[in-house]
């Protein structure tokens, strides 16, 4: 009953499988993903700085940072941006479809702390009269007061136009009585607002101001939006930097998945067509399982939401190669076993049991590789080995499983007796 | 196959091929220290592990690389290699390439606007990418982790592999030491930039040229069962033909897909394809040719280190005979033979368990007649004498001794050396004997099961 039904379950099971994968990676350009380097975007790592008032990065204020570039990202309309905590003090962000890397580069890295403190007569004049003192850290603003307000106080900023029709930002307090009473106590005098630590602009307390203030200085229109959006987004608690930045124009990554595409296809070919004139019949039925691999990897990485980088096709196409070793293992066997006058079918049975220790071996090998390099490998890197690790792994299942199938079912039946068809 | 019918003393060629990669490592070896001593670093590295940016631009016009140089010494960056990927007369749009070790990451805009003030750039085909001075450090050091990583898993799972053979551990290290030294004095000679695709192929290689290395050395096992009796040369020689048409077919799907890669995927997965191929190719080289024979070499050098030993110890013949006559001398022969005659008893049962259990000595003794092994193994008679003539005479001897033993009718060799009277032997790697014995003692423990040799083709003499 078994032996009647077994070859017609596995065949349903693996029209099946094969099926599930179509779905599952068809329309092949909406369910593959493309990494930053095909589709072009910016891939920014941020490392957050340690300051005197935060001596640690600790978890939540990586939480914190990852919060308000989450806020600035969504500020500047990229679409599908994906911001991931990398080691307890690395920030990820990835914006495919960035129009203006610099600007991203801008919005991502200023602080945003925005601080009111009352500027001494001196400190205003010097200001007026030297540009480099006003910009310096330890110039205006050091020798002006103490903060009085700051920044993370406020309720939400917009960009907005004076009178003169001049770019200015205007702002809502969160704590009106604080502002009011600041601007009671400290009235007449000036009030200089400070953007991380350079001044901004000054201006003279002529009443109490409670709920909502304006900010003016020489901004260009990008400028009011930009410090509005980021005010909005709230400031970050620690300053970052940029460790490591990859920017790809679109069209420079399109040219890179065609070039690649074109290779891997061609690649694959070559490797079909070796196949078939080396090992004849076998070598026919391990291009399908070939091609059944090809299209399985391809729905883990639909399925998995993985996305497909330069180096991830280059691990694809490597794998390709590896996964052929299998069934040259096999197939070599298969004509020893042959030679040394075994009928066709304990040829096979024994030629896929004895070489499956060596397939294991060589895929059990590639594979430390791979994931040693999955574990310690640099970003882009890591798209490389992901796919060799899988590829190789599923290269195991679909070379001795799949091909063994067909083998079987063509054996069993004496559909091909011939032992030249095997390559014997 | 073709390769099997071929004549060829692969393990004969030992020395010629290792003067080959001994040659083309310290060529390698040169090439870095004439870089250490021109630019202060043996290798190029890359970006990844020296940090810095590297920066793509297309220019709407051509322009110069003086103009480029000009325009970046004006943000002060001196070190800047310019590269341009259109030849010279090409049509298409003017793409250069700039590599320096400035970190523009924190700050590109000063970068573009530089090289944008040469002449309109493309920004749909720029792409800029740094690696900051702290994050690099790292990758270098994740680099040797990772190294240091793989080979050691490699090497406990080749130990596993093999049950901790000292000679086979040691030839899979010595190749996969070998293959990431071919590929770095490559690269080294060729001047290529040493980066993190490097990495990912030394270590792809790392695992390929294991696998490569285990396929051979696991034939060589089998053979040495099912040729006992030969020398080990032959066996080897026999393996490494044996597997050479695989070896060839698996380098070749390899090599076309990676050639694919190269001569079509577009620069930036050039160098990646460049060390694979490289590595790929030297890894098989050395599978095939180096680590195979290398397996012959230690062993004899093993066999004859054990002979000189035991040669001092017992002058005349093995140490089990002389143990004997000893014995006999004593006049206590009952007590040796009981335990002979115990150890027959229990090997008896242990090999009929093993039969049961997954046929093992039955498919030896199924193969000999008719295998294409032993063929090989007859054609090679001339083979067999070059060697005893470049062989010591300790091995001479043991050879010689050996033979005597299985000769002597009165008393079965693998039953003295079950008693542990033929230790000797034993530590020379002749455990294996008892397998050329089961061809005579077998058909007891044929199991009915087993097909008869009716799909052998008939006339074909058993050996």
């Amino acid at each position: 009953m078994w032996n009647k039904l077994k070859r017609p379950l596995q065949a349903v099971l693996l029209l099946a499988v094969v099926g599930l994968c179509l779905w599952a990676i068809l329309p092949i350009q909406q369910k593959i993903h493309l990494g930053l380097d095909l589709q072009g975007g910016v891939r920014v790592l941020l490392e957050l700085q340690p300051t005197d008032t935060v001596k640690t990065i600790t978890p939540d204020i990586q939480g914190q940072v990852e919060q308000v570039v989450q806020n600035r990202v969504n500020g500047l309309g990229v679409a599908e941006p994906v911001i991931t905590r990398v080691g307890t003090n690395r920030l990820l962000v990835e914006l495919p479809a960035a129009k203006d890397p610099d600007e991203v580069e801008r919005q991502l890295k200023e602080a945003a702390v925005l601080d009111f403190k009352i500027i001494p007569p001196q400190v205003d004049a010097r200001i007026q009269r030297d540009k480099a003192y006003a910009n310096n850290p330890n110039g205006a603003y050091k020798d002006s007061g103490p903060i009085v307000y700051s920044g993370a106080d406020l309720k939400g900023a917009q960009a907005a136009y004076g009178q003169a029709g001049e770019p200015q930002i205007n702002f809502q307090t969160k704590d009106p009585k604080k502002f009011g009473d600041l601007t009671q106590k400290h009235m007449g005098q000036l009030l200089g607002i400070f953007l991380d630590k350079k001044f901004v602009s000054a201006a003279t307390i002529e009443g109490v101001i409670t709920d909502s203030g304006l900010i003016h200085g020489s901004f260009t229109e990008d400028d009011v939006t930009r410090i509005a959006n980021e005010l909005n987004a709230g400031a970050l608690p620690v300053p970052e930097t940029i460790i490591e930045k990859d920017e790809v124009g679109p069209i420079l990554g399109k040219e890179d998945l065609q070039k690649s595409l074109v290779a891997a296809a061609i690649g694959l070919l070559l490797v079909l067509v070796f196949m078939g004139v080396v090992y004849r019949l076998p070598g026919v039925l391990a291009d399908i399982a070939l091609i059944v691999y090809v299209v399985a990897l391809l729905a883990l990485l639909s399925i998995a939401h993985a996305v497909l980088t330069l180096p991830g096709i280059a691990g694809f196409v490597l794998s390709i190669g590896m996964a052929v070793d299998a069934n040259v293992l096999i197939f070599e066997r298969l004509k020893e076993e042959l030679w040394s006058g075994k009928s066709l079918r304990s040829a096979t049975k024994i030629g896929f049991a004895r070489a499956f220790s060596s397939v294991f071996d060589s895929h059990f090998t590639t594979i430390v590789g791979a994931g040693v390099l999955f574990l310690l490998g640099t970003g882009t890197v890591k798209g490389f080995a992901y796919t060799l690790f899988w590829g190789t792994a599923f290269s195991l299942i679909t070379a001795v499983f799949i091909t063994r199938f067909f083998m079987d079912v063509i054996v069993e039946n004496d559909v091909v007796t011939s032992h030249r068809a095997y390559g014997a | 196959m073709f390769f099997r019918r071929l004549n060829w003393n692969v393990v004969g060629w030992f020395n010629t091929v290792s003067y080959i990669s001994y040659a083309i490592i310290a060529l390698g070896v040169a090439a870095m220290v004439y870089h250490l001593a021109t630019t202060g670093s043996a290798l190029r590295l890359g970006l990844s592990f020296t940090g810095g940016t590297d920066i793509t631009v297309t220019y709407k016009q051509s322009v110069t690389r003086e103009q480029i140089a000009g325009a970046l010494a004006g943000i002060g960056v001196a070190d800047a290699q310019i590269n341009t990927l259109s030849k010279p007369g090409d049509v298409g749009t003017p793409r250069w390439t700039i590599e320096t070790q400035k970190d523009f990451g924190n700050n590109s805009a000063p970068l573009k606007s530089a090289l944008a003030s040469v002449a309109p750039i493309d920004t749909g085909q720029v792409s800029v990418s740094t690696v900051g001075p702290s994050l690099s450090h790292e990758y270098l050091l994740n680099a040797i982790k990772a190294l240091v990583i793989a080979i050691a898993i490699q090497f406990l799972y080749i130990a596993f592999r093999f049950g901790w053979n000292y000679i086979f551990g040691l030839v899979t290290v010595i190749a996969l030491v070998r293959d990431s030294a071919m590929m770095i004095g490559i690269y080294a000679i060729a001047d290529k930039r040493v980066d993190d695709a490097f990495l990912a192929a030394v270590l792809t290689v790392i695992g390929y040229s294991v696998m490569d290395t285990i396929v051979i050395l696991d034939r060589i096992r089998e053979n040495v069962k099912l040729m006992a009796g030969q020398k080990f040369d032959t066996i080897v020689n026999t393996s490494i033909l044996q597997t050479m048409t695989r070896s060839v077919n698996t380098l070749a799907t390899v090599v076309v897909t990676l050639v694919a890669l190269l001569a079509l995927g577009g620069a930036s997965l050039q160098n990646f394809a460049f060390a694979l191929l490289v590595g790929i190719c030297s890894g098989g080289y050395h599978s095939i040719f180096y680590s195979a024979p290398l397996v012959a070499k230690l062993q004899n050098a093993q066999r004859a280190r054990a002979t000189a030993r035991g040669t001092l110890l017992e002058p005349p013949r093995t140490k089990a005979e002389a143990r004997l006559q000893a014995a006999k001398a004593a006049g206590a022969p009952a007590a040796d033979r009981d335990a002979i005659l115990a150890a027959r008893k229990a090997r008896k049962e242990r090999e009929r368990m093993a039969t049961q259990r997954n046929g093992g000595p039955v498919r030896y003794k199924k193969r000999r007649p008719d295998s294409p092994l032993s063929a090989v193994g007859v054609a090679e008679p001339a083979l067999d004498h070059e060697y005893e003539q470049l062989g010591d005479e300790h091995e001479l001897e043991t050879e010689h001794e050996h033979e005597h033993d299985l000769a002597a009718e009165h008393l079965d060799p693998l039953d003295a050396q079950n008693a542990g009277q033929h230790d000797l032997d034993y530590e020379l790697g002749h455990e294996e004997i008892h397998l050329n014995l089961d061809a005579v003692e077998a058909p007891h423990y044929t199991p009915p099961a087993a097909p008869a040799q009716s799909d052998a083709p008939t006339g074909e003499a058993p050996k």
